[in-house]
């Protein structure tokens, strides 16, 4: 690396150069005559909504596809068919979104693994893997238990793991896509924090992301692609975050926090009263009115999601009382919170809230399917296909048909295909985890247009979040958490994003 | 202390301990160094096949398709050295026998590799093929007059053990071949990188492909190296009952993943150890063999297996649930202890 940093000061020649670079896929064209240069010891980032190439870009970057026209040039030479291992050879690591690591091997396998192939290793040194994973936590300045199991670590944890791993061989250029989206805010933080340093070093960084305000902290230098061309690109410092916003979606985006509309009389509708979950929260009261959007925000662990979990039956209550439209129910599992009139939309939408492999319409009907059965509980798959067709334009889901599986769909338009499920049940109380983590900006304005759009329909919306600007662009109320209690409240007219988030990372100490 | 609390096998290991010593108690018989001599001489074509399939089910895979691979392999070398001109002898028995084996889980492999097949389908698939193969062409014919070689591979001894009512029982010399293929397969799996390579696939099929290992190429020898040691297993049953039945191992892949999975490897691949499945072998053995030393019909020792392996699951989940709650407690503490901040 050393001899690779004095080189990299002598001439400033980019570490890799793309030029004229396109890649189709079956006839329709995913990049389109990209020129890009990366140089030594940056911190890039590559924006762009889903689908504009940004992922096909960076599979050429590394290896993983060929271009159909275009050159690379490698540290000075030109590469005529890159393969996965030249790249990695090379120095360029792809620290991918799910990070790539085995849950089943420990720390200290998980973080050789790459040298150790690298070194065509026949025979397992124990010592040796021990002593190098050692050797690459160190350079990140992080002590993770070398004998531990990958699988009992944190998201974070797991995510240092896949960066040891990646640096451990002399890597020039660490490719991270979507690196914060299942993270904290101090999490993330951390994990500039290493970033930063890692950059020290004289490694290049190429860092994609959906979230602005990340981006602009940490960047040096912005990328911005549109439709598989590249629409602009420069030194951060020249972009303002409307600029960037207007490249990547090529419109002006403007949103404005909610109000309750002035002339409606709203009665309230949910109430809690001192609830307590036995190592979720304690004592949580509050009430909600018809109209509002109320946003529960807190760092993880603070009994965000758990209290969301509550309130939809998914557990138990220990004590307290919840009261819907002034009469007290039992929440005893998700039937129950259903038949009242509550949904929930779960902060993982792949795991929790959507069949895969089904149509999009079986997925928006799987919670009124009682509903369009007839008698002897057959359903017609015609009034299946009328009320996902009409949800599907309501929501404005992005696909050719309704029969195609849901995991062929960008996240945003997933996303919206949860939602449309629980909206079918046409709930009082909509209960939101995380709406729109991972979705592009595109996609999360218009969610959060939908959002606001059925809360003045007369709607109860429950934000849990720990998305400030997310929070901030829907809540007329929010709610800040810590430790299992409600801390603070406050309107939203009377607050802004920075002393929000201040509010929430300072009641840490 | 804690680590070893920590693992499966240290449970199992007390269940069977107990359950040894509740059967001891009640009939010494238990101990004697026959009964002993028996449960092991017994336990190695089970330990052989199980050895096969805790390979593939660390893989990821599946491989029901052995019964069919040992039957037809074993068969087909057999009628060859009793009908054919040429005589044979032990080692080119299982020479052959293997290299039939070889063959026909490649076959595997190769679906699974090469297409991408789900290895449940393709096993179920070749299973029903093999077998189909081995009646039609061959038949179902026992075959009883076997070369006199593997008669007495059969009876060659270790030792002797002699009871005082004077019955005798034989510790055989193929009892090596089981230890032999135990601590191959420790050593692979734990000491080579294509061991670890079958772990990583286990534990996470793209993410093996993305850090470089030819997943491909190791499906295919781990289901070639299955279809061996199945092989192995129908020759080394052949030797120990002195003759070829084809229709003796029929339904024994069930049995043997219900000891690979008694002995703690996680049937979803990625985890497992030889030291586990000596133990899944061992508690089969004892709950097969012995509970009619104390008065329990054999008819019962299904329903007591069942009830094994139902509490044993329960018990790895329960302790999986605690598991997680400790990892969350733990991130709530560091989270309110230092802000959320890797410790550094």
């Amino acid at each position: 690396m050393k001899e690779y940093m004095k080189e990299g000061v002598r001439t400033d020649s980019p570490f890799i150069r793309l030029s004229n670079i396109s890649k189709s896929f079956a006839g329709i064209k995913a990049l389109n005559g990209i020129d890009l240069e990366i140089k030594p010891g940056r911190i890039y980032c590559l924006m762009g909504e889903n689908g504009c190439g940004k992922s096909t870009l960076i599979k050429i970057i590394s290896g993983v596809y060929a271009p159909d026209e275009g050159e690379i040039e490698l540290d000075g030479k030109i590469m005529k068919h890159m393969t996965p291992k030249e790249a990695m050879k090379k120095g360029i690591e792809v620290i991918y979104q799910d990070f790539s690591v085995f849950p089943n091997l420990t720390v200290a396998e998980n973080i050789s693994m790459n040298t150790e192939m690298t070194r065509k290793t026949k025979i397992v040194n124990w010592k040796r893997i021990h002593s190098q994973a050692q050797l690459a936590m160190d350079k990140l300045g992080i002590a993770l238990p070398l004998d531990e199991t990958v699988e009992h670590l944190s998201v974070a944890n797991r995510q240092l793991i896949a960066i040891s791993r990646a640096i451990s061989h002399d890597a020039k250029l660490l490719i991270m896509d979507e690196p914060t989206t299942a993270l904290t805010k101090c999490e993330v933080d951390a994990l500039f924090e290493i970033v930063k340093r890692l950059n020290e070093s004289g490694i290049s960084i190429i860092f994609v992301s959906h979230k602005l305000d990340e981006v602009m902290q940490l960047s040096q230098e912005i990328v911005i692609m549109r439709n598989g061309e590249k629409v602009a690109d420069g030194n951060m410092t020249d972009f303002t975050k409307d600029k960037i916003i207007y490249y990547m979606t090529g419109r002006k985006l403007t949103n404005t926090s909610y109000r309750i509309p002035q002339n409606v009389n709203s009665k309230i509708t949910l109430e809690v009263k001192h609830i307590t979950q036995k190592g979720g929260f304690s004592d949580i009261s509050f009430s909600i009115k018809e109209n509002e959007i109320v946003g529960i925000t807190g760092l993880l662990g603070s009994g965000r999601t758990a209290l969301a979990n509550a309130l939809f039956g998914i557990s138990r209550i220990d004590s307290g009382e919840i009261l819907l439209d002034g009469k007290r129910i039992r929440l005893r599992n998700v039937r129950n919170a259903v038949l009242n009139g509550i949904a929930y939309v779960p902060e993982d939408r792949l795991t929790e809230g959507l069949f895969l492999n089904q149509p999009i319409n079986q997925n928006i009907a799987v919670t009124v399917l009682d509903k369009l059965s007839n008698k002897i509980g057959l359903v017609k798959s015609a009034s299946i296909r009328n009320m996902s067709l009409e949800w599907i334009k309501r929501l404005h889901v992005k696909t050719e048909s309704d029969e195609l599986s849901v995991h062929f769909l960008s996240g945003g338009n997933q996303q919206k295909v949860v939602l449309a499920k629980w909206l079918a049940i046409n709930p009082k109380i909509l209960i939101l985890n995380g709406p729109t983590v991972g979705v592009d900006i595109g996609a999360k304005t218009d969610i959060i247009e939908m959002i606001k759009s059925l809360a003045r329909e007369g709607m109860s919306i429950i934000l849990v979040s720990d998305d400030v600007s997310e929070i901030m662009m829907c809540c007329n109320r929010i709610m800040i958490m810590r430790s299992g209690r409600i801390t603070e409240e406050v309107m939203a007219e009377n607050i802004n994003e920075t002393e929000l988030y201040n509010k929430i990372r300072v009641q840490e100490e | 202390m804690k680590k070893i609390l920590a693992k499966n096998e240290f449970y199992l290991f007390v269940i069977l301990l107990m359950i040894c010593l509740l059967i001891g108690s009640m009939n010494p018989v238990f101990f004697s160094l026959g009964n002993m001599v028996d449960l092991l001489r017994a336990a190695v074509p089970y330990g052989i096949f199980a050895a096969g399939i805790m390979i593939v089910i660390v893989s990821g895979g599946i491989d029901i398709s052995f019964p069919a691979i040992a039957t037809l392999s074993t068969y087909v070398t057999l009628l060859l050295f009793v009908n054919g001109s040429y005589e044979g002898n032990i080692v080119l028995f299982f020479l052959l026998s293997c290299s039939i084996g070889l063959i026909l889980g490649l076959v595997n492999g190769f679906f699974i590799a090469v297409f991408d097949f789900p290895p449940l389908i393709v096993t179920l698939a070749t299973q029903s093929i093999y077998y189909g193969i081995q009646y039609t062409f061959f038949g179902s014919k026992r075959l009883t007059f076997l070369p006199e070689y593997i008669n007495s591979f059969s009876k060659a001894d270790l030792f002797t053990a002699v009871d005082e009512n004077g019955m005798s029982y034989i510790f055989p010399k193929y009892f090596f071949i089981v230890v032999f293929v135990f601590l191959l397969a420790f050593l692979v799996l734990r000491f080579t990188f294509m061991g670890r390579g079958i772990f990583a696939i286990g534990g996470s099929k793209s993410s093996a492909i993305r850090v470089g290992f030819n997943v491909k190429l190791l499906q295919f020898l781990i289901y070639g190296a299955s279809g061996t040691i199945a092989a192995l297993g129908g020759a080394v049953y052949t030797i120990m009952i002195r003759q070829g039945n084809p229709a003796s191992l029929i339904g024994l892949e069930m049995t043997i993943i219900s000891i690979v999975v008694l002995g703690g490897i996680e049937i979803n691949g990625g985890k497992g150890s030889i030291f586990g499945l000596v133990l899944g072998l061992a508690f089969f053995m004892v709950i097969n063999n012995s509970l009619i030393l104390v008065g329990i019909s054999s008819y019962w020792k299904t329903f007591v297996l069942g009830i094994a392996m139902y509490l044993y699951a329960a018990v790895i989940a329960y302790k999986r649930k605690m598991r997680n709650k400790q990892v969350h407690e733990i991130d709530m503490q560091a989270l309110q202890k230092e802000g959320g901040k890797v410790s550094e």
